[in-house]
């Protein structure tokens, strides 16, 4: 008898157990709340540098017509150190360079010159002409300058730095994303155009396919000598001094590329890469790990922008990016 | 206790005895069994069920043996793929996320050629033509053909009054005979297209201003072949159906593309909201006119080649899902033909390539076999029963993990962890309550997959038909008649 109800009421206790996540489920259901379907950002992780565009916009409709936007404010560079944060738009020029460590707590919109000083905090910073901030000046957001500009040593920038025409970067800078016609890291000495040299050609042992050669293992390419053709490496590689490949170059492994060596095309890692003094990558240079870039590295050409990524970049003195430099995690201009 | 209430609570018992098996051994112990052997038994992975404790058990027969470890098979493959289900899901959670490609904004981009099969899409086709055609890519390095193939509808006229529209931009290819099928399709197309990018999406997608740009950075890489975005319905609201296979999208491009991704296996090429690098397609012999899925045939065939499938989960594009489960069915089962067929071509090749790593070799195999885990799951359950009324007991352990890891293996649909896993990266808590209806999906799908599958494999199989996916979508978008944004 007790084992009959024990067998009877055991299917229904776990009938019972079984349906209920059903009930949650069915409320759902009927209620109907969450049924949109996902938002799709177009531009993902650049809201920041959606934002620097928006204030500009807006700013300059504000400036055009007075009192078309409740949410700016006209006012003078002295009265900026006040707490509310909505956005502030100076009308003409502005300039901190005589006091210390300005704080400003809102976005800044700017519509002349801008000069900056030493220590100063920024929200964000929007100049409609050029602009140059003074060593040791904190950016949160995001700084951009319609025409050149300068950020003096010992800066942090956060989020996106852009400018319209050169953006330069002293040394001890820490940096999110750079982006310009030309970004330039301290004062190197531009390199002369680059010429084509006639160099032997290299070909390495692979499997010849589509145009691409991959290689299994480690790489190395011997000094003065031409690859034509991608490559694809699933070691290590290393290219030698003033060598030259003739198209996309992809590594495994680290990649380094000695002294005055040219990648004419885009160059992939997945792990660290090193580019000594006076080597050239004329297209994408992207790396999942830590990329340095030695003195004088030139990334992209005026005519072909380019873009720069790595977790951590270490930029030296006198690297030129056409493009953007975009580190990932933390990006450092070297001190020397 | 009345004798029929009691023969009722026996009954009960029996139909429920198989599922309850592990988890109340002493009730599936009191069903009566066979008569109990003299004889000791045998080692081995199995007990016979004894009505009496005093007889010893019957030594199991040959066939009774066989289908034991049958059922220890299917249990081990269940295994295998619930394991790799839980690894994509914590890598997704806890793990490092590889977006290779995400940073490269600013680049010399190359000259592409975006394809748009449509085969009768009078629908759907002018509303993803005008969001190709806002597309933030330099115009003159973009080239869009529409590849209208054999529609009967008004698809032709309003692809040609685009064309007319915009000149120069819109090459149309109509196409009114061949073979059937977007794999002809697209290599018929494919031999007039001079750009190496070319990109595909299906007549009923509808890409976002910076998708071009997003899909074609991947290609810079020269061991990319190919690339495949994010699929995002939408159409969710719809119906409960739509509102699960939403969800189940999430999980497999959410969580199961990207973890592949992260670890460095096997992301899928999925025939749209993607490209191919036409050079490395023709060099691995370039589409498979003869299939029902050239996004997987396409897959295997670079992958054992030496190129790669870049998966890039924040190039998202919305899609139309099906709204009918005929149509949902109709559109599994042509999947799971066409993935099963190339299962059979390419196991060996992607086993075999000297290209791949032993991990790339391992994920190559079991996503091959995704879909004939669904046959092998039904066998498993069969067995099970079969070996219960023989009055066979295999371990324990082994049921328990038959029922549990059930519905976390079969992935091509995602399983309910990667699916709630997914949802909660989107940020859509809500919506994971409905996860046990997803049930129901999961069992019409297993049907469904499994009797495509053993179609395929049967050795008679008859012509390949091509079952176009309906579309639920107002007729919208020609150009004379309406140039609306889309409601999304």
């Amino acid at each position: 008898m007790t084992t009959a109800i024990l067998a009877a009421a055991l299917p229904a206790v776990v009938l019972a157990w079984a349906a209920l996540p059903f009930l949650p489920a069915l409320a759902e259901f009927r209620a109907r709340r969450d049924v949109a379907p996902l938002r799709i950002r177009e531009h993902d992780r650049d809201d920041r540098r959606a934002a620097s565009g928006a204030l500009g916009t807006d700013a300059r409709r504000f400036l055009r017509t007075p009192g078309s936007d409740d949410a700016l404010r006209l006012l003078d560079a002295p009265t900026l150190l006040d707490g509310d944060a909505a956005p502030v738009v100076i009308p003409g020029a502005a300039s901190f360079a005589d006091t210390e460590g300005t704080h400003v707590a809102a976005p800044l919109y700017v519509h002349g010159p801008h000069q900056g000083g030493a220590g100063d905090h920024y929200v964000a910073l929007y100049s409609a002409a050029s602009a140059r901030l003074g060593p040791g000046t904190t950016v949160r957001d995001w700084l951009h300058a319609d025409a050149d500009l300068t950020v003096e040593a010992d800066s942090r920038l956060g989020g996106s730095t852009s400018a319209g025409r050169v953006l330069t970067v002293a040394s001890g800078c820490r940096f999110e994303r750079l982006h310009a016609p030309l970004v330039q890291i301290g004062s190197g000495t531009p390199l002369p155009p680059p010429t084509v040299p006639s160099l032997p050609l290299y070909t390495p042992a692979g499997t010849l396919s589509a145009g691409r050669t991959l290689v299994h293992g480690d790489l190395t390419i011997p000094p003065r000598h031409v690859v034509r053709g991608a490559l694809v490496v699933t070691g290590a590689l290393r290219i030698g001094a003033g060598a030259r490949i003739e198209g996309d170059v992809k590594a495994h492994g680290t990649i380094v590329l000695e002294s005055g060596a040219t990648v004419a095309g885009h160059l992939f890692a997945e792990s660290d890469v090193w580019v000594e003094a006076a080597a050239r990558v004329e297209g994408a240079l992207a790396t999942e790990a830590r990329l340095e870039l030695g003195p004088n590295v030139t990334v992209g050409t005026p005519t072909s922008p380019s873009s720069v990524s790595a977790r951590r970049i270490v930029a030296a003195a006198g690297v030129r990016v056409h493009g953007t430099l975009w580190a990932l995690d933390e990006g450092i201009t070297a001190s020397r | 206790m009345s004798l029929s209430l009691r023969l009722l609570a026996r009954r009960a018992v029996l139909a429920l005895a198989p599922f309850l098996w592990a988890a109340a051994p002493a009730v599936a112990q009191s069903v009566p069994a066979r008569p109990a052997p003299a004889s000791p038994v045998p080692a081995g992975p199995w007990s016979v069920v004894a009505a009496e404790p005093a007889r010893a058990a019957l030594p199991p027969a040959p066939l009774e043996r066989g289908l034991v470890w049958a059922l220890y098979g299917v249990v081990g493959l269940v295994l295998v793929y619930t394991v790799r289900h839980y690894g994509f899901t914590l890598n997704r959670l806890f793990g490092h996320q590889r977006h290779p490609y995400a940073a490269l904004d600013t680049l010399d981009w190359p000259a592409i050629t975006v394809v748009i099969p449509c085969h009768n899409e009078e629908q759907v086709v002018g509303t993803g033509i005008e969001a190709l055609l806002r597309a933030d890519y330099p115009a003159d390095r973009l080239t869009l053909i529409p590849l209208n193939d054999r529609s009967s509808d008004g698809t032709r006229e309003i692809i040609d009054a685009y064309a007319a529209r915009y000149p120069g931009r819109i090459h149309p290819f109509h196409r009114t005979g061949g073979k059937p099928g977007k794999a002809a399709a697209l290599g018929e197309v494919m031999a007039g297209i001079t750009t190496d990018v070319v990109l595909v999406f299906d007549a009923d997608y509808v890409p976002g201003r910076d998708l071009l740009k997003q899909l074609a950075a991947p290609f810079c890489d020269p061991e990319v072949g190919a690339v495949m975005g994010r699929v995002v319905p939408m159409n969710t609201g719809s119906n409960l159906l739509t509102r699960l296979l939403e969800m189940e999208r999430t999980g497999g491009y959410q969580v199961d593309q990207q973890a592949r991704m992260n670890l460095r296996l096997v992301p899928q090429y999925g025939g749209t909201v993607g490209g191919i690098r036409r050079s490395a397609l023709n060099a691995v012999g370039g589409w498979a006119d003869d299939s029902l899925t050239e996004d997987t045939e396409a897959t295997c065939r670079l992958l054992a080649g030496g190129w790669k499938v870049a998966y890039a989960n924040r190039s998202e594009c919305y899609e139309e899902v099906p709204e009918t489960w005929p149509v949902r069915i109709r559109q599994i089962r042509r999947w799971a033909r066409g993935h099963t067929a190339a299962a059979l071509r390419h196991t060996f090749h992607v086993a075999g390539s000297r290209h791949l790593s032993a991990r790339e070799r391992i994920d190559g195999l079991l996503l091959l076999g995704v879909y004939a885990m669904s046959p092998v799951l039904l066998a498993g359950w069969i067995l099970a029963a079969v070996l219960f009324y023989m009055g066979i007991v295999p371990i324990h352990g082994a049921l328990a993990i038959l029922a549990v890891a059930s519905y976390n293996t079969v992935g091509n649909f995602a399983v309910f962890f990667e699916i709630a896993t997914g949802a909660r990266l989107d940020g859509h808590y809500r919506r994971i309550r409905l996860l046990p209806l997803n049930l129901l999906g999961f069992i019409v799908s297993l049907v469904a997959t499994s009797r495509a599958v053993l179609t395929e494999l049967w050795p008679i199989r008859g012509e390949l038909v091509w079952d176009k996916t309906e579309r639920f979508r107002r007729p919208t978008a020609r150009p004379e008649v309406a140039l609306a944004r889309p409601t999304l």
